[in-house]
């Protein structure tokens, strides 16, 4: 069956490039951003510039301007990047669990592993993802391993130097951390502030 | 073989295992090097948990015997019982520097605490050879401590032979050396003779 495509305009390139940053990026094809009300000749003029697309699984986003258009797009793709990050923590975790030596008495070892490893890997967009595990964790059993990959990702250290190896106290420690200079950490470290030391 | 109940998945990994009993929960709260020296509160590990003031940090093996000579261990030649001694076995791999720790139980068994798994019981330092744990590479001995009993029995009751042993050696605690002096005092009375042919 033979597509026939119209002229596009300024908008709707406008809009058709959006969606290749954000493929480009996540591979997400599921995602619309229309500068105009015809998402419909937007989606075909996605697909005249090779975009794939699946038709009965997509949002479409509107903008009556550029600056609307623009806002709407950071916030969609801050939306993305993180359900992308979840994903991807999720399976790195579910992979270190998998494969880790649970006889290992050197946690200085787990950074080997290459679940774990790419965990460390995501850096700042890990942190939520961990801290909330830890949290868990704590309320319900014991804290796992995170503290290397804690350290590594923040270089910092909250642990107080007495309850250095006491692994309850050391998960209060980082979680009251994250819990006075999360926000402002992860901020900082996504290059949102400037670079005011804390 | 092993011990009563559903096979653990780590067994497989150690192939000389043999007989073993489960000693405890699983945990994390401590690892085998804390396990071995009595001290069930902390993870030792030379980076991020706790580490012996004064002991070189590193995995090398002279790191860890540095570490055990703080609770009082010092190098000895072997896994045999002494009635008088607490031992414990420390276990190097060809590719690394220390990896497990073992601890000597009065009857003569090990005891284990394996990664984030249990403390196990095991009959020998070579039941967990392998290679995950490596092998024994060396022992370290302290004197054993007196049960708690006979701790009460000396408290409310000192010999006369304690007197004179407190009356002739004190340790100078002046001295920067005074923890050697007194484990030395300290293993003078409790050790025992040694058996003659």
């Amino acid at each position: 069956m033979s597509q026939r495509f119209e002229p596009i305009t300024d908008d709707r390139v406008r809009g058709i490039i959006s969606i290749q940053m954000l493929r480009g990026v996540i591979g997400a094809e599921q995602y619309y951003i229309s500068a105009d009300d015809e998402p419909n000749d937007t989606i075909t003029q996605a697909a005249a510039f090779g975009v794939s697309y699946a038709t009965d699984d997509y949002d479409i986003i509107k903008a009556a301007s550029d600056q609307k258009l623009n806002e709407i797009m950071v916030a969609t793709f801050a939306d993305m990047r993180r359900v992308i990050d979840r994903l991807q923590f999720e399976d790195l975790y579910k992979e270190w669990q998998s494969t880790r030596s649970t006889l290992s008495s050197i946690v200085g070892d787990i950074p080997r592993n290459p679940a774990y490893y790419q965990i460390v890997g995501m850096g700042p967009p890990a942190l939520p993802l961990i801290i909330e595990r830890l949290r868990e964790e704590t309320k319900t059993g014991e804290p796992d391993h995170w503290f290397p990959a804690l350290g590594a990702i923040t270089r910092q250290n909250p642990v107080p130097e007495n309850d250095q190896g006491k692994i309850d106290k050391m998960a209060v420690a980082w979680l009251k951390w994250w819990d006075e200079h999360g926000e402002r950490w992860s901020a900082q470290a996504m290059g949102e502030t400037s670079s005011q030391s804390w | 073989m092993g011990s009563a109940g559903v096979p653990k998945p780590w067994e497989k990994l150690l192939p000389n295992l043999g007989n073993w009993t489960c000693a405890s929960k699983r945990t994390r709260k401590y690892n085998c090097f804390a396990f071995a020296v009595g001290d069930e509160t902390q993870r030792w590990e030379p980076y991020g948990y706790h580490w012996p003031k004064g002991a070189k940090k590193g995995y090398a093996l002279d790191c860890l015997v540095e570490a055990c000579r703080t609770e009082g261990f010092e190098l000895c030649a072997d896994g045999s019982l002494l009635e008088d001694r607490e031992k414990i076995a420390i276990y190097t791999n060809d590719q690394s520097g220390f990896v497990h720790a073992a601890r000597q139980e009065p009857d003569g068994r090990w005891k284990s605490k394996l990664g984030d798994e249990e403390d196990i019981v095991h009959e020998t330092p070579e039941s967990l050879s392998s290679d995950t744990y490596g092998r024994p590479r060396c022992f370290m001995e302290r004197a054993r401590k007196p049960k708690l009993e006979e701790k009460e029995a000396e408290a409310t009751t000192p010999s006369a032979s304690s007197e004179v042993e407190q009356s002739d050696r004190q340790v100078d605690v002046s001295n920067p050396n005074h923890l050697e002096d007194f484990n030395s005092l300290l293993n003078a009375a409790v050790r025992k003779p040694e058996p003659k042919d």
